[in-house]
């Protein structure tokens, strides 16, 4: 591995050094409006995280500021507490109603959680403008500066203070997006469904997201009150927490530099409009809706296109998982008991499961056992129930009835997203990758539930987290080797063929280290020697990983060359099951693919009941 | 005692009138486009607005500044379809939302820079002389409005339900890709919609603005209208109707007996309860999942 | 009537159309089988302008149609009943009806052909009033059809007409078909059910990665092993 990311160290040190510059060259005025710009920065950040990593809109962010600032304010003011200790509590109430303002709405479809947001920032306003007796409402309230060690911080002192804080924010959101609670984010932003499935769990990570932004939002407010040394809702109003929406925006909302970006420059950009309220609203409305219309992916978007850069890069560019052998794959924790041959324990039984749509009888009572070390071929006529099969084994959906039992657990009581702890693993028949994810950054998600990387630790960056994320790289590139994937791991995923898409799904799947692996249409859209390819990758995978396989396939040779048993769907029943010629020779099966002749004289009598009900 | 009672009630239901007036606009677009426009506000406000220069700098009557106000609004309407929706038509659903807020802003500030004079009176469609029944008293124009939002919704009820556009605007709603093999033009419905959906913004703005006075934010009416029609579910166009009523009945209520300084904050924590308790609205109906 | 020349189409990255070419003659009934993934939708959604070509023409009743949005091409007389049927699934069977008839003028014509349509499906008939919904599968796909019928198409494109059904409902979805086919219409028919579609059919097309594999007289095809083998593989 050469040349490892484009360096953010030297970058760090680069705008460390420009900030600590920065009040010599410049008089007073543009001093303070580094200070506000530095402001914006912490708090677009925060509102970066929640909207732009995790994908949750929030209109409502300077709401979140507004908690930070009048916490600060009103305990410096009424309660007489020392600026340095209201700081930090300005911050622990805005997290606090983060959290509470997330919990509930993250249910809801993004429009009502953008309502919500604006409710909520809206109330937040009026809040402070109509409690009189609290924040003497429109008047504002004023406190005196701050003091340390006997002396009053002034201006001048607090941009020190101002710029080391962001500086730390700055370093903390690289720390967590680059880790595994970043990554949960993006993954839920791409596919939730495909997140779940890798064992992200959604209502954790959303709030966590929610809660992190909003303690952003009030670092930035706390801080505010210190600088400024004045509050009034005026600057708490719905336009100001556009403004924030439009910084992220104009910047380019999933990447950090991109953020500060745009933090700054809409910061300076406005200043010779100053005084002028409408004309920064206009210029903040119109720029926000071109960039969302010509360039969404903002300014950094726009240079990375022109460099012709991919995403983020994790490994080198061009890295191939060629130099990767898979990491000793059994040494860790997890034996996978079922070994070929041995074992012939039922590992996955499904139990009379029914499911129907509205009119539609998906399933009606399908059992299935699979034998632990096997390879298990799932076929049928499309739309015979092959996938709402994996959906309602995975817990994508409830069935009706029956149950669905892996080893000794009913799935059936479990989320969905601690599938993945307990060994069951799957790929999707359209493909669920976490397209504008690089294939490095997929596999590393299939590894969610192994890389013990918690929030905190992301934070805080512990000696050990290096290593463990280090770790997890070199084991996700052994996977991507081990599935035959020889392109670019560090290329988004969506722009991959397509037949390198799959395996990339493949390779996510092994990652989370399955018992068993659901493979849904493996073989769709592959070329012939895709097809053949693929066929032996499954089974290295059950020789080699000692997992076992449900394999779902239209591609009959697929079927036949690697299933030890195949079994067979249509019209949401099992019409059959056995060995793979004896399946293929099944009159029934023959008929449920191929369809009777034109007789019209009705189906075999164990269908008629299924008149006006199929 | 009972009289602030009726009479609560009786002021309510002109503001809930309000509301359920400026939330059907919300519902149309959403139920054709499953978005929001967080411009509706504004587009209530310019309504109001031309309407004001049309009748008093230009003098025109107040039935022709009717006319002229909508058929302008309905190009606003179709214009802010081309702009904000319709190149972010694959975008998710949060970035119509931004898209909107920022055509909000623009014409908002807009109209702060052309405009700067204080608060102006438009006149009332109905006289806002006051008179009695028992202890209530209600003015024409209140009544007005709950009369035209009555009507307003029983007539689009009646056209999404009995004409042929109306038909193709449910459908373009349930499938697109349908609709487009039915031979309907998706993007003339959308345009259509915006349309709808702006001129009944903007003749709600006319008819509130002796009532509120004609002022760059007097919007915000939006957003609360928007909670009644989440309130009363924003699948059904009679939802969100009653849904308004009832805001407006409960936020009188609220302002009289509990709080009025705060009564804004309650309706959106209100709002927070609804959509926890029952998302689909109190008479809106559950989607049904498709595969 | 329809004739498709060297059509390359697919979604994003992805090419799932290479090079296709086929025919509809006026009057006559083609087939289009194939693995699934082959390119069968595809093709399909390409010629009803809902899938936009990169290259190649289509041509219909003498003009070119791969410029068009879907709702030209659907007034020039083609339809399509779509893969799963989607219906409108809050509207009445009657309204989603009433609809396929958007692009009409002759209001008058419609209430007749919607009669036709209750005397070709009549499972139909008592569920006029029921959200379409709550139809069984079999049901939507009867509506589907109709719903396509009621625009008086001159070509019908069907795609999977007796995906999921059971076989009863299968062969009366055949005689349906036979019955369209009698009145003249032209048919261009997906199906994974090879039997059945050889069976109601002139000519077949078997599609394979994206490319035309084989044709032929669909008469000939049916006793040809090599349309066996592209579903249950090689014997």
């Amino acid at each position: 591995m050469i040349a490892r990311e484009p360096r953010p160290v030297l970058l760090l040190v680069a705008c460390v050094a420009s900030l600590a510059l920065l009040p010599f060259v410049f008089p007073a005025y543009p001093r303070f409006v580094a200070t506000i710009a530095l402001l914006n920065t912490i708090a677009v950040v925060g509102l970066g995280l929640v909207m732009g990593y995790a994908g949750l809109v929030s209109l409502g962010h300077a709401g979140f500021v507004a908690v930070g600032a009048y916490t600060a304010a009103l305990l410096v003011a009424k309660a007489s507490y020392p600026f340095w200790v209201s700081l930090p509590l300005g911050i622990a109430a805005a997290t606090a109603i983060g959290f509470v303002v997330g919990l509930p709405t993250l249910r809801l479809n993004p429009l009502y959680l953008a309502m919500v947001t604006f409710g909520f920032g809206q109330s937040v306003f009026l809040i402070a403008l109509n409690w009189v007796s609290l924040t003497r409402g429109a008047n504002g309230l004023r406190i005196p500066p701050p003091r340390a060690f006997g002396v009053t911080v002034g201006p001048d002192a607090m941009y020190w203070i101002v710029a080391a804080a962001a500086v730390l924010a700055v370093v903390t959101a690289y720390r967590i997006t680059r880790t595994r609670p970043g990554r949960a984010f993006m993954a839920l932003r791409e596919s939730e469904i495909a997140a779940v499935v890798a064992g992200v769990n959604p209502r954790a990570y959303k709030t966590m997201a929610f809660g992190l932004s909003a303690a952003y939002a009030g670092l930035a407010g706390a801080l505010y009150v210190g600088v400024v040394l004045f509050i009034n809702p005026d600057s708490f109003v719905f336009p100001v927490s556009l403004m924030y929406v439009t910084m992220a925006v104009v910047g380019g909302m999933g990447t950090l530099a991109g953020i500060i970006v745009g933090a700054v420059v809409l910061t300076i950009l406005p200043e010779w409009l100053r005084g002028f309220a409408e004309y920064r609203e206009l210029l903040a409305g119109g720029m926000l809706l071109s960039f969302l219309v010509f360039l969404p992916q903002g300014i950094a978007g726009f240079v990375r296109q022109r460099q012709g850069g991919s995403r983020r890069l994790l490994v080198s560019r061009g890295a191939s998982a060629t130099a990767y052998a898979l990491p000793s794959w059994d040494s860790d924790g997890r034996e996978n008991e079922a070994k070929v041959g041995d074992g012939r324990e039922r590992l996955l039984r499904v139990e009379n499961v029914r499911k129907s749509f509205g009119g539609v009888h998906a399933l009606r009572g399908v059992n299935l056992q699979v034998v632990g070390g096997t390879i298990h071929g799932l076929i049928g006529p499309n739309g015979s129930g092959k996938t709402t099969l994996f959906n309602v084994i995975t817990r994508l959906y409830e069935p009706d009835e029956g149950t669905v039992w892996f080893e000794n657990a009913n799935l059936l009581t479990v989320p969905a997203f601690s599938l993945a702890e307990l060994g069951v693993a799957r790929t999707f028949q359209n493909l669920e990758l976490f397209t504008r994810l690089t294939v490095l950054e997929n596999v590393l998600i299939g590894m969610h539930s192994h890389i013990p990387v918690s929030l905190t630790r992301a934070v805080l960056g512990k000696a050990g987290t290096r290593r463990l994320e280090e770790e997890a790289r070199q084991r996700a590139m052994g996977i991507l080797h081990f599935v035959g994937f020889e392109g670019d791991a560090g290329q988004p995923a969506g722009t991959l063929p397509f037949g390198h898409q799959r395996l990339v799904e493949i390779a996510r799947a092994l990652a989370s280290r399955p018992k068993i692996l659901l493979l849904d249409e493996p073989s769709s859209g592959l070329t012939l020697r895709g097809v053949e390819a693929l066929g032996e990758a499954i089974q290295r995978i059950r020789a080699e990983l000692g997992i076992t396989i449900v394999l779902v396939a239209h591609t009959m040779r697929l079927v036949l060359g690697v299933c030890d048993v195949v079994s067979v769907l249509d019209h949401g029943e099992k019409i059959a099951e056995g060995v793979p010629d004896a399946v293929r020779m099944d009159p029934d099966v023959i008929r449920a693919y191929l369809g009777d002749e034109g007789e019209p004289t009705g189906g075999s009598p164990r269908h008629t009941a299924g008149v006006g009900g199929a | 005692m009972m009289g602030v009672m009726l009479q609560a009630i009786a002021s309510g239901m002109t503001l809930g009138s309000i509301y359920a007036l400026v939330g059907l606009g919300f519902v149309v677009i959403y139920q054709a486009t499953r978005t929001l426009n967080f411009a509706h506000g504004e587009v209530l406000m310019l309504g109001a607005m031309i309407g004001l220069i049309l009748h008093t700098e230009w003098q025109f009557g107040y039935w022709s500044t009717f006319a002229v106000v909508l058929i302008l609004i309905a190009v606003v309407g179709v214009v802010i379809e081309r702009v904000a929706y319709r190149p972010l038509i694959r975008a998710p659903a949060a970035t119509v939302i931004m898209s909107t807020a920022a055509v909000g802003q623009i014409i908002r500030s807009t109209v702060r820079i052309l405009r700067t004079e204080e608060l102006s009176f438009f006149p009332p469609m109905f006289s806002l002389e006051p008179f009695h029944i028992g202890p209530v008293v209600l003015t024409r124009l209140g009544v007005g409005i709950t009369g035209i939002a009555v009507f307003a919704v029983m007539a689009f009820t009646l056209f999404f339900r009995y004409t042929t556009m109306g038909t193709a605007m449910r459908a373009t709603s349930q499938n697109q890709t349908a609709a487009w093999l039915v031979g309907i033009s998706v993007p003339r419905i959308f345009s259509l919609i915006w349309a709808i959906s702006a001129v009944l913004a903007a003749a709600a703005g006319m008819l509130i603005a002796p009532l509120v006075l004609v002022r760059p934010d007097m919007g915000v009416v939006a957003i609360k209208a928007f909670v009644g029609a989440v309130l009363g579910g924003f699948n059904s166009l009679a939802g969100a109707v009653i849904g308004g009523l009832l805001l407006g009945v409960v936020e009188t209520l609220i302002g009289v007996y509990v709080t009025s300084a705060f009564k804004d904050v309650v309706v959106f924590a209100l709002l927070i309860i609804v959509l926890l308790v029952r998302p689909s609205g109190l008479i809106g109906r559950q989607e049904v999942l498709r595969v | 009537m329809l004739e498709l020349e060297g059509v390359t189409a697919g979604y994003g990255a992805i090419t799932v159309l290479r090079e296709v070419s086929l025919r509809v003659p006026e009057g006559a009934s083609v087939c289009l089988l194939g693995a699934n993934g082959a390119g069968k939708t595809t093709t399909l959604r390409t010629i009803t302008g809902l899938v936009r070509l990169r290259s190649g023409r289509i041509r219909f009743a003498g003009a070119r149609i791969d410029r068009l949005f879907p709702d030209q091409i659907v007034r020039r007389g083609l339809a399509m009943v779509p893969e799963r049927r989607e219906i409108f699934p809050f509207l009445s069977v009657e309204e989603n009806l009433r609809i396929g008839a958007f692009s009409r003028r002759d209001r008058r014509e419609v209430s007749h052909d919607l009669d036709r349509m209750m005397a070709l499906f009549p499972l139909l008939r008592e569920r006029l009033s029921q959200q379409a919904g709550t139809l069984s599968g079999g049901e939507q796909q009867m509506l589907a059809i109709a719903r396509a019928l009621m625009a008086r198409p001159n070509l019908l494109l069907l795609d999977e007409p007796s995906l999921g059904l059971a076989p009863l409902l299968v062969q009366l979805m055949f005689q349906a078909i036979a019955a369209i086919r009698a009145r003249g219409a032209s048919l261009l028919i997906v199906e994974q059910n090879a039997r059945m579609a050889l069976s109601v059919t002139d000519y077949a097309y078997v599609l394979e990665s994206g490319t035309v594999a084989l044709e032929g007289n669909s008469a000939v095809l049916k006793s040809d092993s090599a349309v066996e083998e592209t579903y249950l593989g090689q014997v």
